[in-house]
């Protein structure tokens, strides 16, 4: 009657809590000899064995922690200690107790239900998606605030279920489609299209919708559009979809030359409610076309990296007629309905090319078998040989737009998909999630000349060093500092080894690029430190973060900076 | 996926927002949220950026608004949009973003509630003859707030399932929980597995019981309670066995107006369950509390016991105490260590079973609840014109009968015990004979809702000592609240306008009747007289409750610990139609 992988996920989550909340100083371990280190919180102590590595990381071993000297292993304990010696507000640690419960139910899922690395080396990207564990930083990393349970069985990633879409159309005042209109009579069959026809009351903009988003938020606060006629009910699209690790992105599975949708869902998860703001809508196409014409016409992007540019051709958003018009209003209820069309990956590859996400090879099965392990054993490489290969494949696109062209993406392990030859090693990669999460300076660059209107006004505009601890917050806070260790841990190369390899790409940027020597000044990642940004912490203050009508407003917490591991020690 | 928008097209919309903007706009006057003027034959509203409103309406007594729906325009055209006007009206209403977004959100999910009420409108002879039951998914809602659907948490297929209006069926899950975990209460001379055979029968009790560890603790959930709330938040005591589902039970159960008490369609004589819902609706989050749950069963004890030795209650007023025979607490380990933390987190699991009121009554008599009395049906007749025209005895003497029936016992309770309910509308159910006259009244809903004096009388003595610290103390002046603000106020307000177009009653009748049986009270019993000042029911003014005011102006009611830690829904003073003839 009782659940063995629980405890299970338990011990991981109470490891993975002190190790990040050390990473964020909020916690500052002492040593207690050997590689025990201890915290006190209150009167309470806590005691575990742990090591250091790089960037200030913690790495924390499940099962070894005490509390006071018997065995802890219950993460709610933690928190309610946390929450009694930092003064924590009350309604956020209830809220953290429901994120962190939902959190340990998909953990001891995906414990229960975990294929070996095997088996997960020889899946299809969309299905790999299914197996992964969510965002490696973030403690209450799969929270989805508004799933119920049998949400979470039909629409988790982890579910790994299929799903029809329904398409709605909505009247012209309230919704405009962005992008090329012949896309949707390519995601349609003409059968279908002449059924949902015959509901169109004439010049209505379509769209699929998320089943759950249709039925908790769209019924319920677009009522009044329902009744008069201004949203329509088209049925349900025949294709088949899953969910990717984004929880709102689908992938085509019985078409997979048909694009990947993403949709807005608004549950709140790792931080934020997960909509598509309208305007991002509008810019999406536009941006989507400059980032292509930048590299279909340099030959290094084009030729030599061969990056893969998943493409958000298309976009619909529909403004809610009386929301919209609220100042002041939460953003959640700004992009409550519309769709984004992605250009699918698997068109794009080439025979025997494969893909997975960056953040697969963090993965780790529930026997402890490393998937990147798995991967550079296939290869035939010797495992330095390979990681020299990720690097090379994944920094250079990264760098020459950043240097060469002043943008920045989101790279982080979800958004970077990797491309493996037909021996597993890799050769390429896709960046995606462009009009959401890329960057530009607040100063106007000549290369940005190309860029439409609709998009320059709309895509988040920063510093050069706030551009760069960007990246470096994607990169190497996010993958890296988890990428180094596991190398170290299951493949026997030394950490130092690790960054020295990423260091060394960087400078053979450079040495291939001389004439860009301004630029790697001004974006200057081989600085001493960098801003450490701390996103467990910001998610226990107080403030309602996710009731703020600006999702992105800035946060400021006291942690001193991040030491860059690219220094030569 | 299905669309279930059917309801909405057509008429019952467009209908549904007329009614919807008028009561918007009556409960926002009356609170003095918004101030309309007297302009020509009408009223008139003018709200920023050039936006006016215009409407006729009739003043009753509290000053309140009678507004004739199909007479408002805004700025000159016909207006049938809430929506609409509390954009118009934001900046009047002082609303920030957050509470501008909950109230268009409220105010959609009342005017989709309120279309599928008028899509199964019937005729008031047809409501007359409904069972209590049915007659229940006609009721439409709490009349003192204009937001009164919200039900916040619910999506659109589960207002479809759930709300009373959807008079829909549904089973319960039941699970057991591990004596550490929670804990059943019930009246003297019921046991748990005496509640459980008579709740399941034994064939179901003994299919559960193979599934239950010795000494666990049963209880049913609410079927959506059970998938966002049970299952997520509880995933850690079902993983490690400390609760554990005992299946489905195969009874049918529909929501009463109060969406989280259910009444057994299958068995009707089985008793009535309130469960915990987490859904925010009228102001509060609709769980169920320990307290509630610890009280239920011996605030049943005392007030039947007090009932059972009191003459006048018990052969006079013939009062029937829906008694709430059993409880079960289960409170959340890890909430139940952050206190401070916002109420609805403390309400998650647990259940009151209550008598339903058909095993009390006799032979002939009906039963339906008060709120009844406000329903108009769908051939634009009075329920109450229905029921006055089947007695044969007249709109004054069935008022009499009605009001006979009412007020004495509460007010004994109040004067003679110091014990004070909340008897609104849902919490009186008004028994009338087989002509129909009104002959008595049943209460229910008294767990933790009785609330006493701030010092203890006498009387409380048979309040075990550990559920007496546990009530609400209030002043006398509140107290009084029971009467005049929820039946004076909260219903009679509405009422008495019914009273007046349907029965030709009135409104200054309507009160000279209602102070009759408070007159002959105070004769019958002249030993209270210090209590009747106490009271003082017939003040010349009592303070207004604004619930909306709340509702909109709150500012994070809902997410404070104590649900009801301030009494401070009162906004100005009422002058009190009671008072003119003080006798």
């Amino acid at each position: 009657m009782t659940d063995e992988h629980w405890p299970v996920a338990c011990r991981s989550l109470v490891a993975k809590m002190l190790a990040e909340l050390s990473f964020e100083q909020a916690l500052r371990p002492e040593p207690l000899g050997g590689s025990r280190y201890g915290i006190r919180l209150g009167a309470t102590s806590y005691a575990f064995t742990a090591r250091q590595s790089t960037m200030d990381s913690w790495i924390v071993a499940p099962g070894t922690v005490t509390r006071d000297g018997e065995p802890a292993d219950d993460p709610f304990r933690l928190l309610l200690d946390l929450h009694g010696a930092w003064g924590l507000d009350p309604q956020t640690t209830a809220l953290t107790v429901t994120e962190l419960t939902a959190t340990l139910a998909a953990d001891a899922h995906l414990l229960r239900t975990g294929l070996g690395v095997a088996e997960l080396a020889d899946l299809p990207h969309a299905e790999l998606e299914g197996h992964q564990t969510g965002h490696p930083w973030i403690f209450a990393n799969k929270g989805r605030v508004g799933f119920s349970a049998a949400d979470r069985r039909a629409y988790a990633p982890e579910a790994r279920r299929l799903h029809r879409l329904p398409w709605i159309a909505v009247h012209p005042d309230l919704a405009e489609f962005h992008g090329d209109p012949a896309l949707v009579d390519r995601e349609l069959d003409p059968r279908t299209r002449a059924e949902f026809a015959a509901h169109d009351p004439g010049g209505y903009v379509w769209l699929p919708v998320h089943p759950w988003q249709w039925d908790e938020v769209v019924e319920p606060l677009y009522a009044a559009e329902l009744a008069a006629g201004r949203i329509v009910p088209l049925g349900e699209a025949p294709d088949r979809y899953r969910a990717q690790q984004s929880i709102r992105t689908f992938v085509n599975v019985d078409r997979p030359d048909r694009f990947d949708v993403k949709l807005p869902l608004s549950i709140l998860n790792t931080m934020v409610y997960r909509g598509i703001p309208t305007e991002l809508a509008e810019a999406a196409p536009p941006s989507t076309r400059w980032l292509h014409a930048i590299r279909d016409a340099d030959p290094f992007l084009r030729d030599t990296c061969r990056v893969i540019l998943p493409g958000e051709v298309a976009a619909v958003a529909v403004r809610h007629p009386v929301l919209a018009r609220i100042d002041g209003v939460p953003y959640r209820y700004t992009q409550l309905l519309g769709a984004l069309w992605r250009e699918p990956l698997a068109p794009q590859l080439e025979p025997g090319e494969r893909a997975r996400t960056l953040a697969a090879l963090l993965h780790v099965d529930p026997a402890g078998g490393s998937l990147a392990a798995e991967l550079v054993r296939r290869s035939g490489l010797a495992a330095d040989a390979w990681l020299r290969r990720l690097l090379a494949a994944f920094l250079p696109p990264i760098l020459h737009y950043l240097y060469r062209y002043g943008l920045a993406f989101n790279p982080h392990g979800e958004n970077t998909v990797v491309i493996f030859d037909e021996r597993d090693v890799p050769v390429r990669v896709a960046v995606k999630d462009f009009v959401d999460d890329m960057k530009l300076l607040t100063s106007d660059l000549p290369g940005y000349a190309g860029l439409p209107d609709a998009a320059r006004s709309v895509l988040i505009r920063v510093s050069a060093d706030e551009m760069c601890a960007s990246l470096v917050k994607s990169i190497f806070v996010c993958v890296f500092r988890y990428l180094a260790p596991l190398f170290a841990d299951k493949l026997g190369v030394p950490e130092t080894d690790f960054w020295a390899m990423v260091r060394a790409e960087i400078l053979a940027y450079h040495r291939r690029f001389p004439a860009l020597a301004d630029r790697f000044a001004l974006f200057d990642l081989l600085a001493p430190t960098f801003e450490r940004v701390c996103l467990n912490r910001e998610r226990l203050l107080p403030g309602g973060y996710h009731d703020r009508a600006e999702r992105d407003a800035p946060f400021h917490l006291d942690a001193e900076p991040l030491p860059n591991p690219l220094l030569e020690p | 996926m299905r669309f279930r928008h059917e309801e909405l097209s057509g008429p019952h919309w467009s209908a549904a927002g007329r009614a919807l903007l008028a009561r918007t706009l009556a409960e926002l006057a009356y609170e003095e949220l918004v101030t309309p003027v007297a302009d020509r034959d009408g009223y008139r509203l003018d709200l920023p950026g050039g936006v006016g409103y215009r409407f006729r309406a009739r003043r009753g007594a509290f000053a309140a608004w009678r507004i004739d729906e199909t007479s408002i325009r805004r700025n000159g055209q016909p207006a049938a949009d809430p929506l609409r006007f509390v954009l118009d009206a934001r900046d009047v209403l002082g609303l920030d973003g957050q509470a501008m977004a909950d109230l268009v959100r409220d105010l959609t999910a009342t005017h989709v509630a309120d279309a599928r009420l008028r899509a199964r409108a019937l005729p008031a002879e047809e409501l007359a003859d409904l069972s209590f039951e049915d007659l229940e998914s006609h009721q439409t809602g709490h009349p003192c707030m204009f937001l009164n659907k919200g039900r916040l948490g619910f999506s659109a297929a589960d207002a479809a399932r759930y709300a009373p209006e959807a008079a829909g069926s549904f089973r319960l899950v039941w699970v057991a929980v591990a004596p550490a975990l929670g804990e059943f209460g019930a009246v003297p001379e019921l046991s748990a597995d005496r509640l459980l055979r008579e709740e399941l029968g034994s064939e179901v009790c003994d299919a559960f019981a193979a599934r239950a560890p010795e000494g666990y603790v049963w209880l049913p959930v609410h079927p959506f309670q059970w998938d966002e709330v049970v299952l997520p938040l509880f995933a850690p005591q079902l993983a490690d066995g400390s609760l554990v589902v005992l299946g489905e039970s195969p009874d049918r159960y529909r929501p009463l107006q109060s969406i989280r008490t259910l009444t057994n369609l299958d068995s009707p004589h089985r008793r009535n369950v309130k469960v915990p819902l987490m859904i925010r609706n009228t102001l509060v989050w609709r769980g169920l509390s320990s307290m509630q749950t610890t009280c239920a069963p011996h605030m049943t004890t005392w007030l039947r016991e007090l009932c059972a030795a009191d003459p006048f209650l018990a052969r006079e007023c013939r009062i029937v105490m829906l008694p709430e025979v059993a409880s079960v607490t289960v409170p959340h380990p890890a909430f139940a260590e952050l206190p401070d933390a916002p109420y609805r987190y403390h309400e998650l699991l647990g259940a009151i079973w209550r008598e339903p009121v058909h095993g009390f009554l006799e032979p002939g008599e009906r039963a339906r609840t008060m709120a009844a009395l406000l329903l108009e049906g769908a051939d634009g007749r009075a329920f109450v014109a229905e029921l006055v025209e089947r007695s044969g005895i007249g709109a004054v003497e069935w008022l009499r009968a009605f009001l006979r029936a009412l007020l004495p016992p509460l007010l004994h309770y109040l004067h003679r015990y110091g014990a004070s309910f909340t008897p609104h509308g849902e919490n009186v159910v008004l028994i009338t004979d087989e002509r129909e006259v009104p002959v008595r009244v049943a209460l229910k809903d008294f767990g933790a809702d009785v609330e006493l004096l701030p010092f203890d009388l006498p009387e409380y003595a048979g309040i075990p000592p550990h559920v007496r610290g546990m009530l609400h103390r209030w002043s006398a002046t509140e107290l009084a609240h029971s009467i005049l603000s929820a039946i004076c106020a909260g219903h009679f307000r509405f009422f008495s306008d019914i009273v007046q177009r349907h029965l030709g009653v009135g409104e200054d009748e309507f009160w000279a009747l209602v102070r009759e049986p408070i007159t002959a009270y105070r004769r019958r019993f002249p030993e209270l007289a210090e209590r009747f000042a106490w009271f003082d029911l017939l003040a010349p003014t009592f303070g207004r409750v604004a619930l909306n005011r709340e509702q909109l102006l709150g500012g994070g009611f809902h997410d404070r610990s104590e649900r009801d830690a301030e009494f401070d829904v009162m906004y100005g003073t009422l002058t009190n139609p009671l008072a003119r003839h003080d006798g």
